[in-house]
């Protein structure tokens, strides 16, 4: 029993600065947005026009916001299921390699390290049409001609790609984590019984890192949909035609290039639907919330 | 040279050579591996070079090599393009945010683990529950917010919204538990105070975690873009990520100035860079990694 | 790839600076003023929008306003140099300017500041934005703070988009046309006569595609996925954009982007100009005359705003390049006026501070001062008389690249479809219109592209909510 102090009082204020940051820029917003959502706005806030669920009628009827839903899922996925097998891979590779291991670590988990605004200007000049060294190779390789400013395929290849670059460093953490929390027992077992290594990843070491791998979907998931904004701001600004305006982007062009607030609320909730839900599942899925506020 | 000299030296010979036998028998892990790095890393490196080229040498593109510009799109950006002041901005920004997360954090969770109070699993909840509200879901009315106060585009809007972290709690609470029994009790027997108690017992304790949380808050704060983006206009209040991105709008004559952007992005990533580098090691206990 | 959302003008040094210390907005405060005026120092007591003042006291106190340009870099140095000037002139006055960045990211720095209380004097706002503006109740109208404003001495065709419904509620303070630049060597080597450039679209979809068949170049001709090309290009052929005569009569209902017109443009644009034009992205001028001056291209349509600071450039790369008129669908008579105008938001001010704005909006907008902006970048002034003083010096005989968007200029001829286009959500409207536009560009058929973004259009309208 670690609870070894009674005295209420001393318990709240202890609590008070994280509970008033999170009444002040948490919730107190979060409610504001539902409110707002019910508003429609010029110029940024100044008139506000009560308009019911007006808003939310719109975007059901939108089919540019269709679109930045349906792409979202699409680029979500690209991007989890890519970072994800990238990293189990070299995870794996870093736990069974005996020699440099920690260089190797170390190196692997650098992206971490990085923004995602970095990795996309690292990309836009690497890939840019006229004088980008992996345009180059990359049309020399495959005779392939690179523009995705105008190609919407290959915008989204390039925006997903990029994202999953940065994402890979934070997954490897955990997934490294996981692996060497396996006992080495089964490791000993197996190189006695000889079992080749896609087996032995696939049927022995995935099933018993299934708990991580399920956080990292979910965390990878909900990261995926708002996470890598600055890629498509400084990539493509959503381009071409829309083609790259996942829900995040279509949000902010709402509330900031258009001066929207009710609308951009109203999106607001749609992510919040979107996020929320997959964290919630997460919370009760893990043992946390099975545990809190008891020893 | 004495025995002891010739004897130190034989030993670490033979290491190396056991370590390179080792690493020839598992060649085909060491190449996979150099590969795929390669593959992930390369990026890293060509900008690295690239931002040491001047305007002629970036478009020809098959040139990848050591450019002639040396430090001289550094200087500029630093100077001319007010780099220096973003990098500070970004650097007060990220340093108050790890501070505070980890400082309010850790005072959270010393009660949520230590004290026995009323209404502790409902606020414990409260805290668990911000988890579902990222940034962008409470983007528009959170900048209202900062404009009704006079504080957009002010310190106060970058850190503020930033200072809770239920992660944080949540993994220190996860820590604390694990503190030995015994100790607990002493500390009860001995009638030692909360705040005694945290400094002297927990924090010494949990050096590796503290580090390692800072670590982590301090890339998250250095590599905001979006929040930013929104809440500062003036540019001497800006940070180093959207001032990267405008950076990018740099011309001359009608040119993109390839070599000064490049510049700036090494600049704006070495720092979170080299602190993960340094502290790999509580940055990856406070995960739950154990090296072998 | 620049991967920017600029509106006009190309991209620039930098984007925003601070010019002077101290946020503009937070200083207005402290100006030294006395306070309102009174009966006894000369001045009239303001209650509502007119005051005159009477020569006196008001004059010598030190006033201080601010004024929020949109841009940076190339363009602010020259707004610097305008300011200075404007404070020689009038000792007692500061000028405190703060260049906000693109057109979209200094409207919403102004409308947010407005939110806040703290807006400054004067904005700097997007001709297209003119409804959002007025609508927003954050402006105080020109006409209002200065009654004597002589609205016919500014230049008639970008009018359209500073007098609304008969008020003039903004002062028109860069104005721009579309120019073609092209390549006179590549325009040799491609056999083509550099002294006679495609006059209309069908010679310019015949001389690009000659261009690239001939190996000349990658691509005959780019510009910016822009709105403003469109819109120029219905207007030349006397077609409306919009209903109400473009919202000039009264508040639009409809877009007629699927009109015969328009998909007429667009048919041109997608089958016959084709593979020959290079896209560099939507509102990408950066883009596009990086390709021009690569000689990725070998015809670059931009700004005449631009013409300055591109003769530079030209110069750096060495390229021969000459300048001629936007090449129309068939008869020419003159389009929209591209860029921006000055407009004052609403604050409580003191008689001496109401005093400064008016002076400061017709000193900037003066002959004198609009002649050396024109001269500086390639905008037309504002002031009609600024055309005498450029012509008394032979501005445009020793610099023909300015001559000829100047005779462009000159050649408009007053029509209800190229006055500019006025309605409240143009902002999305004009987006969506560019969208689709990729999309054409992308395969989609053009009168299925067109008649979404006519959707789009007309459903906006709908919805916008004058406040």
């Amino acid at each position: 029993m670690s609870e070894i102090y009674t005295e209420d009082w001393k318990a709240y204020l202890l609590l008070l600065p994280t509970l008033v940051v999170s009444v002040a820029f948490l919730y107190y917003p979060a409610l504001k947005t539902f409110r707002l959502a019910l508003y429609q706005t010029v110029a940024a806030g100044a008139n506000r026009i009560y308009v019911g669920l007006d808003n939310f009628v719109w975007l059901l009827n939108s089919p540019n916001y269709h679109y930045s839903f349906f792409i979202s899922l699409v680029f979500a996925a690209i991007v989890v299921i890519g970072s994800m097998a990238i990293a189990l891979y070299l995870s794996y590779l870093i736990y069974r390699v005996a020699v440099g291991t920690s260089g190797y670590l170390v190196s692997g988990i650098l992206s971490y390290s990085f923004s995602f605004t970095i990795v996309a200007t690292i990309m836009v000049f690497l890939l840019e049409p006229s004088v980008g060294i992996l345009t180059n190779l990359i049309e020399q390789a495959l005779g392939l001609e690179i523009n995705w400013v105008t190609n919407s395929t290959q915008a989204i290849i390039v925006v997903s790609g990029t994202s999953i670059l940065k994402m890979v460093g934070y997954n490897v953490i955990f997934l490294i984590g996981a692996l060497s929390s396996i006992p080495e027992t089964i490791n000993e077992t197996a190189k006695l019984d000889g079992i080749g290594h896609f087996k032995l990843l696939s049927r022995v070491y995935v099933p018993l890192i299934s708990p991580t791998l399920a956080f990292l979907l979910i965390m990878n998931t909900v990261y995926a949909f708002f996470l890598p904004f600055p890629v498509i701001d400084v990539m493509t600004s959503g381009g071409p035609g829309n083609s790259t305006s996942i829900l995040i982007y279509h949000l902010y062009e709402t509330a900031f290039s258009q001066s929207q607030m009710g609308l951009a609320a109203t999106e607001s909730i749609v992510l919040f639907v979107l996020v929320g839900g997959l964290i919630v599942i997460q919370l009760f899925w893990s043992d946390r919330a099975a545990h809190f506020g008891g020893t | 040279m004495s025995v002891a000299d010739r004897f130190e030296r034989g030993r670490l010979r033979t290491t190396l050579k056991r370590y390179a036998r080792l690493a020839r028998r598992e060649w085909k892990l060491h190449s996979q591996l150099i590969l795929t790095l390669f593959v992930l890393l390369v990026p890293l490196v060509l900008v690295l070079l690239m931002s040491t080229q001047t305007k002629t040498e970036i478009l020809d593109f098959t040139y990848i090599g050591v450019g002639s510009d040396g430090l001289e799109n550094y200087r500029i950006v630093l100077q001319k393009y007010g780099f220096l002041n973003y990098l500070t901005n970004s650097f007060v920004m990220a340093s108050l945010i790890a501070v505070g997360k980890v400082g309010i954090s850790m005072l959270a969770a010393l009660a949520i683990v230590f004290f026995d109070f009323r209404f502790k699993r409902f606020l414990f909840l409260f805290i668990l529950l911000t988890l579902t509200l990222p940034v962008p879901v409470r983007i528009v009315p959170l900048f209202e917010i900062m404009v009704d106060m006079g504080w957009n585009d002010t310190m106060y809007a970058l850190v503020l919204p930033y200072l809770a972290s239920a992660t944080s709690v949540l993994l220190l609470r996860q820590h604390f538990l694990s503190i030995s029994e015994s100790l607990v009790e002493t500390a009860r027997l001995n009638g030692v105070g909360p705040l005694k108690f945290l400094v002297y017992v927990l924090i010494p304790m949990s050096k590796s975690m503290i580090i390692g949380l800072f670590v982590i808050a301090f890339i998250w704060g250095w590599n905001q873009y979006l929040w930013p983006l929104v809440v500062i206009q003036s540019s001497s209040q800006q940070v180093v990520q959207v001032g990267l991105a405008e950076l990018q709008g740099a011309t001359g004559g009608g040119q993109t100035l390839w070599g000064l952007i490049m510049a700036g992005t090494v600049l704006a990533l070495l720092p979170p860079l080299i602190i993960l580098i340094l502290a790999n090691r509580p940055l990856l206990e406070t995960f739950n990694v154990q090296m072998k | 790839m620049l991967p920017n959302n600029s509106n006009t003008g190309g991209q620039t040094y930098s984007r925003r600076k601070l010019l002077k210390a101290g946020g503009a907005a937070a200083v207005v405060g402290l100006a030294g003023c006395a306070g309102d005026g009174d009966g006894t120092d000369g001045t009239t007591t303001e209650e509502s929008g007119t005051t005159t003042t009477t020569p006196g006291t008001v004059e010598d106190q030190a006033v201080t306003i601010s004024f929020w340009p949109a841009w940076g870099g190339y363009y602010e140095e020259t707004f610097t140099e305008m300011v200075s000037n404007f404070e020689d002139e009038y000792p007692n006055i500061t000028v405190d300017m703060s260049a906000q960045g693109s057109y979209t990211e200094s409207r919403t720095a102004l409308f947010n500041a407005a939110n806040a209380g703290n807006p400054p004097d004067i904005g700097h706002i997007d001709k297209k934005d003119a409804i959002v503006a007025r609508d927003s109740g954050f402006m105080t109208a020109v006409e209002d703070i200065w009654p004597e404003v002589p609205t016919d001495d500014y230049v008639g065709p970008a009018l359209g988009t500073s007098v609304i419904e008969g008020t003039t509620w903004s002062i028109p303070f860069n104005n721009s046309q579309i120019v073609m630049y092209y390549n006179e060597d590549h325009f040799e080597d491609a056999g083509l006569d550099p002294d006679s450039p495609p006059n209309t679209l069908d010679e310019l979809a015949t001389a690009a595609n000659t261009i690239v068949d001939e190996g000349v170049a990658d691509y005959g001709v780019t510009w910016p996925n822009h709105n403003w090309w469109v819109h120029s290009w219905m207007g030349e052929q006397e077609a409306f954009v919009a209903d109400q005569e473009n919202g000039r009569v009264g508040e639009p209902t409809e877009v007629y982007y699927n009109s015969e017109t328009s998909r007429g443009i667009f048919d041109w644009w997608v089958n016959d100009l084709g593979d020959a034009y290079l896209n560099p992205g939507i509102k990408d001028w950066g883009a596009a005359e990086q390709a021009f001056q690569n000689g990725v291209s070998s015809m670059l349509m931009d700004s005449s705003g631009s013409i300055a600071y591109l003769l530079e450039g030209f110069r750096d790369s060495g390229i021969s390049a000459s300048v001629a008129p936007m090449p129309v669908p068939g008869e020419r008579i003159g389009h929209n006026m591209g860029g921006a105008a000055v407009w004052v938001l609403d604050k409580d001010r003191s008689a001496a501070e109401r005093d400064a704005v008016r002076k400061f909006l017709e000193n900037m907008t003066g002959p004198e001062q609009q002649a050396l902006y024109s001269k500086a970048t390639g905008y037309f002034p504002s002031h009609e008389e600024s055309f005498t003083l450029l012509q008394e010096e032979n501005f445009y005989e020793d610099n023909p690249a300015f001559g000829v968007a100047y005779d462009q200029y000159e050649a408009w001829e007053e029509y209800p479809m190229n006055q500019g286009i006025l309605m409240g959500p143009s902002a999305e409207v004009f987006k969506e219109l560019e969208r689709q536009t990729d999309n054409m560009l992308g395969g989609t058929a053009v009168s299925d592209a067109t008649q979404s973004a006519k959707d789009f259009g007309d459903r906006r309208l709908a919805r916008y909510v004058r406040g």
